[in-house]
C-alpha cells in the first residue's frame, strides 16, 4: 500500500471509531482490526473488529463497514439507499448481515455497518464441495424460503420512496431498458448484437401476464449469499434492489451462469430448481413451476450481457481500464448460446 | 519477412511462462490476476487464428438480407450487415416460419464461432449436449 492509501485508511479508521462512539452512546470505540474484504468493484467491505467502551453495546463486537469503492459507478444505490433496503429486508425476515449504523457525516463517503456473519460466499467452492454443503436439497429450500420472505414486501414503502414507482408492466419496461443500452452500447462500439435482439424478440412475444409488484433483490445468486455450517446464513449485495415481478429473481437464480461446477443444478448449482421452488411456496411465495422461469432465465441472460457489456465498455472507453473487465466482453458469447438454446421453441 | 517467431507463438510462449513460472508463486489475489492475464493471451491466440471465418458470416449475412451488397473490406461489411440485421431483427422481420428458422441456423453458426475465441470449453459443453 502506498503512504497516501494508508494515511486515507487512518483517517477513514480514526473517523469510523469516532462515529461509532457516538451511534453507540459509549465513552469511545476502538478498532483493533481493519481489515479489507474482498468484494465487488462498485462497493468496497472492511472487516472491524471493535470494541465498545461503555453505552449499551459495551464490549467486543465483529461488524463489516460497507462505503463506495473509488471506480464506483452511478448504477446502483447510494449507501444511505442500501441501508434503508436492509433494515426493511431484515424486518421482514429475510436473513441478511443485520444493519447497525449508517453514517452520513458528510466529512467523507457515506458508509455503514452491519454485523459480521461468518459464511463461505465462493461460488466455485460450494457448487463442488460436499462438506460446506452437505445436504443440498435443504440449502436449496432455504435460499427459496428467504427469497419469498422478501417478496412478501410489497410497495409503497415509506422508507423506500428513492425506488420510485414501480413500472405498470415490468417485462415490457426491462425489455424497452435493454433495446436502449444496447444502442447506446452499439452507438459508440460499433456493433451489434443479433443473438441478443433474437432474444428480445422472443420475449416480446411470449411475455407473460404482469404479476402484482414486489421488493426484488435482483442479484440473488450464488456467489451474493454466505452459507455456514451447510445452512443459508445471509444474503449479500443489495445494492440493484427494486420494485419488480417476482420471477425476476428466480429466473436470475436458476440462470445457468451463475450454476459454477454443478450446471446439473438449476438452483445456483445448489439444488434443483423444484426444491428451491418448493422452500419459495412453503414460506408463503407464489405457487411457480420450473418451465414458468425459463422465460425469466432467457430475460436474466439478456440481463447479464447488457450488463457485461457496460462493463467492457468501462474498459475500452478509457474510463476504467481493466483486465477483469475487459474480458467480461468474452462471457457475452457463452450467454447468447444459452439465450438461443432456451428459444428454440415459443413458450 | 517478419521476425519469427511472431505473434501466435510468442502468445502461446508468454501463455506457458505465466502459468507454469509466474502463477503458481504468487500469493492469491495476484494469482487471480495472472491467470487472467493468461486467459487474456488465449483469446487473442485464438482471434488471430479465427480471421479465416469472416467471409463465410459475410455470405451468411448477405443471404439471410437479401437485398444487401456487402462492402469491399471484411470488417466493414461484418459490422454493417450486423447492424442491418439486427434492427430487422428487432422490427419483427424474422419472427415467423422459414426465415426465422434461417436466421437462428446463422446464429447458432455465428455464436459458436464467437465462443471458439472466447470461451472453447463452453462449446464443447454445447456439443455433449447435442444429439
Amino acid at each position: 500500500m502506498s503512504s497516501a492509501a494508508a494515511g486515507a485508511d487512518a483517517d477513514a479508521r480514526a473517523r469510523a471509531e469516532a462515529f461509532l462512539a457516538r451511534a453507540c452512546g459509549a465513552r469511545g470505540a476502538t478498532i483493533e482490526r481493519w481489515e479489507r474484504l474482498s468484494g465487488g468493484a462498485i462497493q468496497e467491505n472492511v472487516a472491524l473488529d471493535v470494541t465498545i467502551d461503555g453505552g449499551p453495546r459495551a464490549g467486543r463486537h465483529e461488524w463489516v463497514l460497507r462505503t463506495d469503492a473509488p471506480s464506483a459507478v452511478a448504477v446502483s444505490h447510494t449507501r444511505p439507499e442500501e441501508f434503508a433496503i436492509l433494515r426493511v429486508a431484515h424486518a421482514a425476515g429475510v436473513r441478511v448481515p443485520e444493519p447497525l449504523f449508517l453514517c452520513s457525516d458528510r466529512r467523507g463517503p457515506d458508509f455503514f455497518v452491519m454485523r459480521r456473519v461468518p459464511g463461505v460466499a465462493a461460488g466455485h467452492r460450494l457448487s463442488k464441495d460436499d462438506r460446506l454443503v452437505p445436504d443440498r436439497p435443504a440449502l436449496a429450500r432455504e435460499l427459496g424460503g428467504n427469497l419469498a420472505r422478501l417478496h412478501a414486501v410489497k410497495p409503497p414503502a415509506a422508507s423506500l420512496a428513492f425506488l420510485g414507482e414501480p413500472a405498470p408492466d415490468h417485462v415490457r419496461a426491462s425489455i424497452a431498458g435493454y433495446r436502449r443500452d444496447l444502442d447506446a452500447l452499439g452507438a459508440v462500439r460499433g456493433e451489434a448484437w443479433p443473438a441478443l435482439e433474437w432474444g428480445l424478440a422472443w420475449c416480446s412475444r411470449n411475455a407473460p401476464a404482469p404479476l402484482p409488484p414486489c421488493l426484488l433483490h435482483r442479484d440473488y445468486r450464488t456467489g451474493n449469499y454466505l452459507v455456514h455450517e451447510g445452512r443459508l446464513a445471509a444474503a449479500l449485495d443489495w445494492e440493484f434492489a427494486g420494485w419488480g415481478d417476482p420471477r425476476e429473481d428466480l429466473g436470475w437464480m436458476f440462470a445457468r451462469c451463475w450454476r459454477f461446477a454443478r450446471p446439473d443444478l438449476e438452483a445456483g448449482g445448489m439444488g434443483t430448481a423444484a426444491d428451491f421452488l418448493a422452500g419459495y411456496a412453503a414460506a408463503g411465495g407464489r405457487a411457480t413451476s420450473v418451465e414458468e422461469t425459463r422465460f425469466w432465465q432467457v430475460m436474466a441472460h439478456l440481463r447479464w450481457s447488457v450488463i457485461a457489456l457496460q462493463q467492457a465498455e468501462r474498459h475500452r472507453s478509457g474510463a476504467q481500464r481493466s483486465l477483469e473487465l475487459a474480458l467480461t466482453a468474452h462471457i457475452v458469447p457463452e450467454l447468447e448460446l444459452e439465450i438461443l438454446s432456451l428459444t428454440e421453441s415459443d413458450a | 519477412m517478419k521476425v519469427e517467431p511472431s505473434a501466435a507463438d510468442l502468445l502461446d510462449i508468454a501463455r506457458a511462462t505465466i502459468l507454469s513460472e509466474i502463477a503458481p508463486s504468487l500469493p492469491e489475489p495476484k494469482r487471480y490476476a495472472a491467470l487472467m492475464a493468461a486467459n487474456a493471451l488465449a483469446i487473442a491466440a485464438r482471434d488471430l487464428a479465427a480471421a479465416g471465418v469472416a467471409p463465410a458470416e459475410i455470405a451468411r449475412l448477405a443471404s439471410l438480407l437479401g437485398d444487401w451488397v456487402p462492402p469491399g473490406d471484411e470488417p466493414s461489411a461484418l459490422r454493417a450487415g450486423t447492424a442491418i440485421l439486427a434492427g430487422r431483427i428487432r422490427e419483427g422481420r424474422f419472427d415467423e416460419g422459414e426465415a426465422r428458422a434461417r436466421l437462428r441456423e446463422h446464429l447458432m453458426d455465428t455464436t459458436r464461432s464467437r465462443l471458439a475465441v472466447s470461451n472453447p470449453k463452453a462449446l464443447a459443453r454445447d456439443e455433449r449436449k447435442a444429439p
